[in-house]
């Protein structure tokens, strides 16, 4: 039991919740660009909804969204030390709630996912360095 | 007081993701209730960022996801640091009045 614990560390975990939101919103994108509209179409769209379109803000952050948990997936699963696991679950707070603030509820809620691992492996992390380097 | 508060890092860091997750709670709870939601709490957490976050808030930029992170940080940094003057002046006060 140990050795799975000490396997499956909160960090590792966090870098592998942070690929949900990553195919979440690929499979979102796919919807849109190529089963909801036209596959010759795919390019204009995509340059309408981020350029011209009203709601221009929430489609660019659906855009960033996948590129932003990808990159705290890689961040994580390379094990960072204590301060960037702090930085990176601030970060990752932030995009949770711009997710919650501009996308649907069931994008947001996979992008609030990691955080039950990483900011438990943030504190963690902190607190362990603390008693070993006062 | 650098001496106290490296003593207490652990601790203020705590307060600092608690105040960001509190700011999360706040996003999720006006999305949930809208109505139920008061304005002020919101302009407290805007105006709670002050003034970290004013030179990227006066850029006035569309993009939602660095301004929530600036808020979401100035917030975190200003109760962790209201929390570290608070906790070591009552830490004076007590030593004060046990000599």
């Amino acid at each position: 039991m140990r050795a799975i614990a000490a396997r499956w560390t909160p960090r590792r975990l966090a870098g592998i919740a942070y690929l949900v939101p990553v195919a979440n919103v690929a499979a979102v994108w796919y919807l849109l660009l190529f089963v909801a509209g036209r596959a010759a179409d795919a390019g204009p769209t995509l340059r309408a909804w981020l350029v011209d379109d009203p709601q221009r803000a929430a489609f660019r952050w659906l855009a960033a969204l996948p590129m932003v948990c990808g990159a705290l997936s890689v961040a994580y699963l390379r094990a960072p030390g204590p301060k960037a696991a702090i930085a990176l679950a601030a970060l990752g707070i932030a995009v949770a709630a711009a997710t919650w603030r501009l996308l649907d509820a069931s994008i947001a809620a996979t992008a609030t996912l990691p955080l039950l691992f990483s900011v438990p492996a943030a504190i963690v992390e902190f607190a362990r360095r603390g008693r070993t380097h006062p | 007081m650098i001496a106290f508060l490296r003593a207490r890092r652990t601790a203020l860091l705590a307060v600092f993701m608690a105040a960001e997750l509190a700011v999360l709670l706040f996003v999720l709870a006006e999305r949930a209730w809208p109505r139920a939601v008061p304005p002020p709490l919101g302009w407290t957490i805007y105006l709670g960022s002050y003034p970290w976050s004013l030179p990227w808030l006066a850029s006035g930029s569309e993009e939602v996801g660095i301004t929530m992170a600036v808020i979401t940080a100035g917030f975190g940094l200003n109760v962790a640091l209201v929390t570290a003057v608070a906790w070591y002046a009552a830490r004076r006060a007590r030593q004060a009045g046990a000599e």
